[in-house]
């Protein structure tokens, strides 16, 4: 309605405006012809000046309405005459024609003002002018206006009637779609549903498509809410789990980082412990045999700087004919077919000269089983080889001379009595035979043969006893001493009964020892005591325990012939005698014995004695 | 078929001499059967080489062996004794110089009925043959002969 008003109104405004311009347009004309008529009609006037047909003239202007007031003037400006509808009106001021120019005009003071020039047979005679009213150009706009007014409110009512009829049956739903079009945005209730109009037409259709596609909206919104909660549900449960295990992850970053550095420590602290070494070379190798690490004592003990070994392959280190047999590579297979590979053998430095390497090569693989390389841990046993083999050779050297010894005893035993037994058995059976042809003096001689044979067989079996308690192995068992001692006693007893020897044993005295050795040791130790006490009617032989200063030491004792402290040191000597041996018999050999199987046995032996007070042997085991 | 021969197992004659002269001072009259060495030892034993035609069923009462004999040695003399049938009861009394343990273990081992050692001095050695003969020919029971 508004557009349609104003279009009517600028409809009106432009005729009124084109109209006024005509209207003015010809006003001017108009009063220029009346101004022609005029000029013309006093031309005689002025030439005759003849002033009262001039005004004359000029009152027939009372015809127009319009003419407020008209006038003519002479050549020189004088007024000549002048008509006036109000008696009295002053002359306007006249706007000044330029020469040439016939005529002009002024709007102004709610009228038009003409000048013309009045011109007989093409000579100007004077001026004339007429100012005329615009009161029929303002009743005429009036007018204009009344009828656009009328014409405009009837259009607009009109405009009015068919927009109400149209609003109803178009706007109305329309803006009602609208409203809930908004209401929809507003406040995303896609629930509501715009109201269908009464006709079937276009807007229906609208309004249906629109409800529908509200429908479809809303039922997607539900679909949407219900993913949308089903998606927080998840969303929520899935937050859970991955907090859950964020903090799992960050506890374990955490505790792995601590591994991770500990690992880091240790692997530094091994790595400067591995570079430091020096007695060991210890190097890496790729899975190839190609040389990836070098530590000092790798550098000490095969002469090459890292940086010229790094990358060469690891079979230079053996000398040329273990390379030819693959010795190298056969390594590396058995350390990758068990793990490890202990191995002895040569290997040749860097200026040629081999050593005797004790080799471990260990295969490493990381935690999917792939081989990462080798560990090649290397020393330089030179001096224990050689010591080995010198001791091997001593070994060997001793085992011959223990074989020889052995073989030379055996003979010994057998051969060398067999002649003294001769010796012994002639000289009787010349005693016994032929006694009639010796005298006392040879008899006697026979009986000093027979003698030296004896002693020399007993001799010779001390000697063998000697011998074989130093080449005899000692087998260590748990010994009842009080026991040994106790057999040894009741034997001398029974060998020589009739003495009185009163023995004091301590009981349970026992020993780790070999029972054999340990048997000849206390057999000698009491034959000792036996012997050395006979030249008394009575005597005491005692054995125990003695304990000094926290060391313990078994002991015998008697209470015999004794010996003098100066010469303890000679008693253990083999052939060393401290008595005659016709005061008492004995080779020297007997005590040499004991000492050899204490000895052997890890212990010591050591006697006090004095001249007529007795012995005392003391040792431990 | 036995008889009361004594089989002397010696090499060394001096040794011969000197037990023979013990027995006879013993008065031990059995028959004597002297081996120089152990080859000639198992010959008498198993009827063979010089002794062959001798009845081996009839067994020595005892045998006196020595240990050190040229050829075969008295520990093999033992051993082959022991392995047959027919030998392996005889009494066998090893007589000899040594006691080296080594020949006591083997000795015994390989079944030796006695070991005695020869005494140096002579009396003792008279002794030790007459206790010897009075044990292994007087007192002792022979083993029965024949397959049980």
């Amino acid at each position: 309605m508004l557009v349609s008003g104003a279009a009517l109104l600028l409809a009106c405004a432009s005729f009124i405006g084109y109209d006024l311009v005509t209207f003015r347009s010809a006003t001017v004309y108009n009063v220029s012809i009346q101004a022609q008529i005029a000029g013309s009609n006093a031309v005689s006037a002025l030439l005759f000046d003849d002033q009262s047909s001039a005004e004359k003239t000029l009152s027939a202007l009372h015809a127009s309405p319009n003419i407020i007031s008209a006038g003519i003037l002479t050549l020189d400006g004088r007024p000549f005459a002048a008509y006036s509808r109000d008696a009295g009106a002053p002359i306007p001021a006249l706007p000044q024609l330029s020469a040439g120019q016939t005529e002009t005009y002024r709007f102004g003071d709610g009228g038009v003002l003409l000048v013309r020039r009045i011109v007989f047979d093409g000579k100007p005679t004077g001026i004339i002018y007429i100012q005329s009213g615009m009161e029929a150009l303002y009743a005429r706009l009036r007018l204009y206006v009344g009828v656009s007014a009328v014409v405009l409110v009837i259009s607009l009512l009109a405009a009015l009637l068919i927009s109400s009829r149209f609003q109803r049956e178009i706007s109305l739903p329309i803006t009602q779609l609208a409203e809930v079009a908004q209401h929809v945005s507003r406040d995303k209730n896609y629930s509501v549903r715009a109201a269908a109009p009464c006709s079937r037409d276009e807007i229906s259709v609208l309004v249906e498509a629109f409800n529908g596609m509200l429908s479809q909206i809303q039922a997607r919104d539900i679909d949407l809410r219900r993913a949308h909660d089903e998606l927080e549900v998840r969303v929520h449960e899935r937050t859970a789990e991955l907090t859950q295990a964020n903090e799992l992850l960050t506890s374990e970053v955490a505790e792995r980082k601590a591994t991770e550095e500990a690992l880091r420590q240790s692997e530094e602290r091994f790595r400067l412990m591995v570079s430091d070494v020096k007695d060991y070379a210890i190097l890496m190798l790729d899975p190839d045999g190609r040389v990836a690490s070098w530590n000092a004592g790798a550098e000490r003990t095969k002469g090459y700087q890292a940086e010229e070994i790094i990358g060469q392959h690891f079979s230079r280190f053996y000398p040329e004919e273990d390379i030819q047999l693959e010795k190298p590579e056969a390594c590396l297979r058995i350390a990758l077919q068990k793990g490890r590979h202990e191995d002895e053998g040569w290997r040749v430095r860097k200026d040629g000269a081999r050593f005797w390497a004790d080799v471990v090569i260990t295969a490493l693989r990381d935690k999917t089983g792939q081989l990462r390389g080798f560990c090649k841990v290397t020393r330089d046993v030179t001096v224990r080889k050689r010591n080995d083999e010198l001791l091997q050779l001593r070994n060997a050297q001793l085992e011959t001379a223990n074989k020889e010894l052995d073989a030379f005893s055996y003979s010994v035993s057998h051969d060398l009595r067999a002649p003294l037994r001769g010796i012994d058995g002639f000289s009787q059976a010349l005693l016994e035979d032929y006694a009639d042809k010796l005298d006392s003096t040879g008899q006697d001689y026979l009986q000093r043969v027979r003698l030296a044979a004896q002693r020399m067989s007993v001799l010779i079996d001390d000697l063998l006893n000697l011998s074989r308690v130093t080449r005899s192995e000692i087998r260590r068992e748990k010994l009842d001493l009080s026991a040994i001692v106790r057999t040894a006693a009741e034997e001398l007893q029974r060998g020589t009964p009739g003495r009185n020897v009163k023995f004091l044993i301590a009981d349970g005295l026992t020993a780790e020892g070999d029972s054999r050795l340990l048997r000849v040791a206390i057999e000698n130790l009491l034959g000792n005591a036996w012997k050395y006490t006979s030249a008394h009617d009575r005597a005491q032989i005692e054995f125990g325990l003695h304990k000094d200063n926290g060391r313990s030491a078994y002991f015998v004792r008697d209470d015999g012939a004794g010996f003098d402290p100066r010469y303890s040191e000679r008693l253990f000597g083999a052939f060393q005698r401290l008595h005659a041996a016709t005061e008492f018999p004995g080779t020297g050999i007997g005590l040499a014995t004991v000492q050899r199987i204490i000895r052997r046995h890890g212990g010591e032996i050591w006697a006090e004695g004095a001249v007529e007070k007795g012995a005392t042997f003391y040792f431990t085991l | 078929m036995e008889e009361s021969v004594i089989l002397l197992v010696e090499d060394n004659p001096d040794d011969e001499a000197l037990t023979l002269r013990a027995l006879k001072k013993n008065n031990i009259v059995n028959d004597v059967v002297v081996a120089r060495d152990g080859n000639e030892a198992l010959d008498y034993m198993f009827g063979r080489g010089n002794y062959s035609g001798r009845d081996p069923n009839v067994l020595p009462q005892v045998i006196l062996l020595d240990l050190k004999l040229p050829k075969i040695d008295g520990l093999e003399v033992l051993r082959q004794l022991r392995s047959d049938q027919r030998t392996k009861l005889t009494p066998v009394v090893i007589l000899t110089s040594s006691n080296e343990e080594q020949d006591r273990f083997k000795g015994y081992d390989l079944g030796a009925n006695s070991y005695v050692r020869k005494p140096v001095d002579f009396n003792k050695f008279i002794e030790a043959v007459r206790q010897l003969g009075l044990y292994w020919l007087v007192f002792n029971e022979r083993p029965p002969v024949g397959r049980f």
